[in-house]
């Protein structure tokens, strides 16, 4: 069977991302960048460029095209651009060109001259640590936070007091989310109003955003979304291409095409913040915890768009612990906007936490699973909300046996040149929902329409619509048809949070039985074919009698709706988090298993067997689950070995490209598996998957750390790791 | 994408391609098959089935390159489906997942990837692409394109080739344009007069002399490392971990002494195999030591209107040498170092050594004092880890985002004894 719906238009080449629209008379977009970090444009010469052939039009915030600042529901204000002569950070757009050709737009820019007044910049995270502050308080609460046990005045007081600690701090890099498909968009205005084709993680949000800049109606906005190459949090805020694409589209009165270039969605777009993180573990001699501190830094640029919250995302819920404190700091730097990345706050978090308990398992002189395990929490710290269902024990118990645990020794092994070691670490992602709406139609040639405005970037969404509409319709999934990516269809399955598959499939249920209501009241209605008489619904078909069972008198929908001569039969189901957020907590789990080699001599580590045990509830699509959960450790060992961008003094930069910024390719790849116990959540959401986009990342890096620590004997703090770090001296 | 291009064990081999690296123009006359080309949804072909029922294909961007990278090697002559395990990177269909090197996944679906490719089986009668391997490929053409402002040309003859350089010097050669093309991509450099040199049969020479092997400087790194088979050990060593099989497919020898990149991967090896440089202008050839060549960062004794027309590799080759690639990512990666070591040692004593290392200086560069500090020892320990002490203070390496320079001085000394400890292997086994 093909793993999912649109794997056929994919593999041939047919599938159109936004790029791939033409229309007749179709202008090309270059965005220009700053290239200083901090000042204000003194002014910006633009006379060779407007008079290149084929140049259309340049757009400066000296003579801007016209946008608004919208709020966003999800993203609160957002940024649009050259609408003022700020410059905050070093690749910052700041002009437009449009033209006959891409090339003509990209030459003309060439020669734009810019002049700037400059500030000095702040870049440095390190030197920014000393002008810190307070993270603002977030979806996850007030930046510090502390659960004490009676009598206990603080948590230094806590950790004074335990038998056995450890305190250490740790860095994670800047990352980009660097999605294959650079951020781009095509505009096209008609009679109507607008459309865009523009890549991005839920079409809803971005029509809204451009409405609102562009100021025009709602309902003149139309957001395409067919395909998107890839987004993992980087395309959840309407990007500049669509906003700029749009309104000059509207200045030339012709359809504007505008990609980044892969260079420029290093900048223009947004990255993960760096972190520095102190964790201190404070145990009783027999592994119990008794303190766990967590004092956090995250980069962010001036505007603080975005921090990355790696303590509330791990230590504030992990281990069961009498004390805990956490806090987590800001550091405003002259740097390009910070957002969400797969998994923001458990990925460099757990880093940094899962780091420091194999640590402490090492001064403890305890197996690193046996003191997990003693530390299971049945609740977040402080808190009676118990986990709604976990099976973390069973994840690290079926980890252990098939990686082969109980050969690992505490100094590692050595084969040949390379020194070996086994890592372990524990993964968890929050289970969330957001609001859906989905909408199902039923159609007289017996086929059902399963519509959501959501993205399916790659994670499988399209295919679980399908597969949970022909489930709730009790028909095969041949007779479904999906459709995603349109933001003319009812608002739900956002791609972020990891939420998808549990929203807009509880609303998939929701529509299934209020369209299979309306469709028993249509059957038994005057007139229908079961005038008067009771109906009940099974297998696709309306039962007369309200009785099901083989050879029973019975229509399917589709002839139902036929004799009622109707083509079609429409309902909407919503759904929303609400009343079980306030009996339980909901999370996903998995341990992690790692294997490394580290070269004698050359000190090149090479991650050679890697397995994640995950308890993510139920699975829906097993093929696409397996390759969501294996890209996420992938990307766990990328960010352990490769991902950092590094930023030069003068806040450029120094790896935005794919040749400097790496990730890995096939052949670095290790022996790489996974395993799901399957226990589905209908606490969460009726479909009891609690989804898996985002879990398979979280403690990849830190099992990756402690598997080098095992093979070497030296704890490496920071990622990506240098090689260097590793040399004796 | 996938060329046609003229094989090794078949008279046609499809070779996958860099679409975004190659100028349309040098295509002209060339059979280029893409993904869509392969199969459509309703008739998969085999390679797009497999990566559609494996789950290798998520958000999907990357898909069109890794079917077409994927297709190459399905249809590589010599790939032999034994069923037998060949080390990790290799399927018991054959398929080396090498030939995926050059293509990057975000999603990232590396093992469904891998799945897919080791579950290809072999191509069927009547398979098109399978039964065109059997005919010769369309040669390029001469060719010349003008659009009034910028010009194309596609010489047949070496001689056509200098004329105009020598006419007009501001000409831009271009050869697998895997430099070049990431000018124009990323700097969006222009050249008003392209000269394609990548089919000039004067520079597509592989010769065997009692004195000497002859490279020819248009040869692709593939066609190279396929042509020698083995032939000489240190280049067999070095190709696997130059860029990927997709750059090597359109990469030459030429171009990459031609850029004069000081992280170039070929001239420490070279270097160490005491390699040739044949210059060829209008007046005449000329040939240079490549240990002479390079003059300073991107500079070299190569005058206006001179091409790169061939290596030449000294016989003998040494007995002991080896190449040793340091960079952060396993594959298709840029240099942290590089070095390439031939050593002759008779009896035990070392009576030639020549060291190449790249990545450390302005210029690839000899490693002279080493090579004097090895010459005349007893290849033991000791002298190794004298030399070594030496060999980690050749060169001035640089600080950078890749790696420290004192990472780099490091790895230098450690590649000498990583050289030692494997030659002790090999005299024990
Ligand atoms: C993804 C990627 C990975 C890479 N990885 C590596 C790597 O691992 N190691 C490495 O060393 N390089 C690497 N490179 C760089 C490049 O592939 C090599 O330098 C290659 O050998 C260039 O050869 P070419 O034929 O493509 O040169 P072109 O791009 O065609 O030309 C390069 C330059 O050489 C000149 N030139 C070409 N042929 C001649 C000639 N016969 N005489 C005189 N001048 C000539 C051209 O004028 C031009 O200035 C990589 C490039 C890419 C895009």
């Amino acid at each position: 069977m093909i793993a999912r719906l649109d794997a056929a238009p994919k593999v041939t080449g047919q599938a159109k991302y936004a790029v791939d629209h033409n229309f007749p008379g179709m202008a090309y977009g270059y965005v220009v960048l700053s290239t200083i970090a901090n000042g204000e444009l003194a002014a910006m010469e633009v006379t060779a460029a407007r008079h290149t052939p084929g140049v259309l039009g340049v757009y400066t915030p000296f003579e801007p095209l016209e946008l608004r600042t919208p709020i966003s529901q999800m993203l609160g204000e957002g940024w649009v651009p050259l609408q003022d002569k700020e410059i905050a950070y070093y690749g910052q757009p700041i002009g437009f060109v449009v033209a006959e050709t891409f090339e003509a737009a990209r030459d003309a820019a060439a020669l734009i001259e810019v002049s700037y007044t400059e500030r000095p910049a702040l870049t440095s995270f390190a030197e920014g640590l000393a002008t810190a502050e307070d993270a603002k308080t977030g979806p996850r609460g007030a930046p510090s936070l502390s659960v004490l046990a009676e009598g206990v005045e603080s948590i230094e007081d806590a950790l004074a007091a335990s038998e056995v600690t450890v305190d250490a701090t740790y860095e994670t890099a800047s990352q980009n989310h660097a999605a294959m498909e650079p951020h781009s968009a095509v505009a096209v205005w008609n009679a109507d109003g607008l459309t865009v084709y523009t890549g991005n993680q839920g079409s809803h949000g971005p029509a809204d955003e451009l409405a609102q800049a562009l100021n025009i109606e709602h309902s003149a906005v139309h957001v395409v979304n067919p395909y998107v190459g890839g987004a993992f949090g980087g395309k959840g805020a309407t990007s500049t291409p669509a906003f700029l694409a749009a309104a000059a589209a509207r200045n030339i009165g012709r359809p504007v095409k505008a990609a980044l270039t892969r260079e420029q969605v290093f900048t223009a777009t947004a990255t993960r913040p760096a972190t520095v993180q102190r964790v201190s573990l404070g145990a009783r001699n027999d592994g119990t915890l008794v303190a766990v501190r967590h004092d956090s830094w995250s980069s962010t640029p001036m505007s603080r768009s975005f921090i990355e919250p790696t303590s509330h995302g791990t230590s504030r819920e992990w281990y069961a612990t009498e004390n805990l404190a956490i806090s987590q700091k800001a550091v405003p730097l002259n740097i390009p906007p910070t957002t969400f990345m797969r998994a923001p706050g458990e990925a460099p978090g757990s880093f940094a936490l899962e780091s420091a308990v194999d640590e402490l398992a090492v001064a403890l002189n305890m197996d690193p699973i046996g003191l997990r395990k003693r530390n299971n929490s049945a609740a977040p710290p402080g808190e009676d909300l118990q986990w709604s269902s976990k099976h973390l024990d069973e994840c690290f118990d079926i980890g252990a046996a098939r990686f082969g645990w109980s050969e690992r020794t505490p100094g590692g092994r050595v084969d040949g040149d390379w020194l070996v070691g086994l890592g372990t670490a524990t993964a968890m992602f929050p289970g969330l929902r957001f609001p859906a709406t989905v909408g199902i139609t039923l159609r007289a040639d017996d086929t059902a329409v399963v519509a959501t405005s959501g993205a399916d970037p790659g994670t499988g969404l399209l295919t679980v619509l399908s597969l949970i509409g022909a489930e709730s319709l009790d028909i095969s999934p041949e007779q479904v048809t999906p459709r995603l990516g349109d933001s003319a269809l009812p608002p739900g399955g956002t791609s972020g949070g990891s939420t998808a598959t549990a929203s807009a499939g509880s609303a998939t249920m929701v529509a299934a039985s209020t369209v299979i209501d309306e469709l028993l009241r249509l059957a038994s209605s005057p007139g229908g074919p079961f005038d008067g008489r009771e109906t009940a619904y099974a297998d696709g078909r309306v039962f007369a009698d309200g009785r099901v069972f083989a050879d029973g008198e019975s229509m399917t929908f589709g002839e139902v709706l036929r004799a009622m001569e109707r083509i079609s039969l429409t309902a909407t189901g919503s759904t929303a988090p609400g009343e079980e957020r306030t009996k339980h907590s909901f999370g996903s789990w998995g341990a992690q298993f790692c294997e490394v080699r580290v070269h004698r001599l050359t000190r090149e580590i090479r991650v050679s067997r890697l397995l994640g045990v995950f308890d993510a509830g139920r699975i829906i699509n097993p093929t696409a689950a397996r390759s969501q959960l294996l890209g996420g450790m992938i990307w766990g060992v990328s960010a352990a070995l490769h991902e950092g961008l590094d930023v030069e003094a003068n806040g450029r930069f120094a790896n935005a490209d794919l040749a400097g910024y790496l990730v890995p390719v096939n052949a670095d790849i290790p022996e790489i598996d996974t395993h799901l116990v399957e226990y589905p959540d209908t606490l969460l959401s009726n479909v009891g998957a609690r989804g898996l986009g985002e879990i398979s990342i979280v403690g990849v890096a830190a099992a990756i750390a402690n598997a080098v620590y095992n093979a070497t004997g030296i704890r490496l703090r920071r990622i990506p790791m240098m090689l260097e770090d590793l040399l004796e001296d | 994408m996938l060329v046609a291009r003229p094989g090794v064990t078949s008279a046609t081999e499809w070779v996958a391609i860099n679409a975004c690296l190659a100028p349309a123009a040098a295509l002209a006359g060339q059979e280029v098959v893409t993904s869509e080309g392969l199969g459509t949804p309703e008739v998969l072909h085999p390679v797009q089935r497999e990566m559609a029922v494996r789950g290798g294909s998520q958000c999907g961007y990357c898909t069109p390159g890794f079917i077409c990278s994927m297709a190459a090697e399905y249809y590589r002559p010599d790939r032999e489906a034994d069923g037998a395990d060949h080390g990790e990177v290799h399927g018991p269909n054959g398929f080396d997942l090498h030939a995926l090197s050059g293509n990057l996944c975000r999603c990232t679906g590396y093992r469904p990837i891998r799945d897919a490719a080791y579950a290809l089986g072999t191509p069927q009668g009547g398979d098109r692409l399978a039964d065109r391997r059997e005919e010769p490929p369309d040669a390029p053409e001469a060719t010349e394109f003008s659009d009034g402002e910028r010009t194309f040309v596609r010489p047949a003859t070496l001689s056509a080739a200098l004329e105009l350089l020598h006419r007009n010097p501001r000409t831009t050669v271009i050869s697998g344009c895997t430099d070049w093309g990431v000018e124009v991509n990323i700097r969006g450099s222009r050249a008003d007069c392209a000269l394609a040199i990548d089919r000039l049969p004067e520079l597509r020479g592989l010769v065997v002399t009692e004195e000497y092997l002859e490279l020819g400087a248009a040869l692709t790194l593939t066609e190279i490392e396929r042509g020698l088979d083995g032939r000489v050990p240190l280049l067999a060593e070095l190709f696997p971990q130059f860029a990927s099989r997709l750059i090597r497919n359109s990469a030459t020898l030429g171009g990459n002494l031609g850029t004069g990149s000081p992280i170039g991967d070929s001239p420490p090896a070279l270097l160490a195999l005491d390699a040739r440089v044949v210059l060829s202008g209008i007046g005449g050839e000329r040939e240079v030591p490549l240990a002479d060549y390079f003059t300073g960062y991107r500079q070299s004794v190569r005058r206006t209107g001179e091409l790169i027309k061939a290596v030449r590799i000294p016989l003998p080759l040494a007995g002991l040498t080896a190449f040793q690639k340091i960079a952060k990512r396993r594959f298709d990666d840029i240099s942290s170092v590089a070095i390439g070591f031939a050593l002759d040692i008779d009896e035990g004593t070392v009576r030639r050594a020549r060291i190449g290392l790249g990545g450390i200086a302005a210029t690839p560069i000899r490693a002279y004092h080493t090579e004097s500090a090895l010459e005349g020892q007893p290849w033991t320990r000791s002298t190794v880890l004298a030399a070594a002490g030496l060999l980690r203070a050749e060169g001035t390496p640089m600080d950078d985002h890749r790696a420290s320079s004192r990472y780099r001085a490091a790895m230098l000394g450690q590649s000498l004894l990583k050289l030692y400890a494997r030659s002790i292997e090999e005299v024990v086994a």
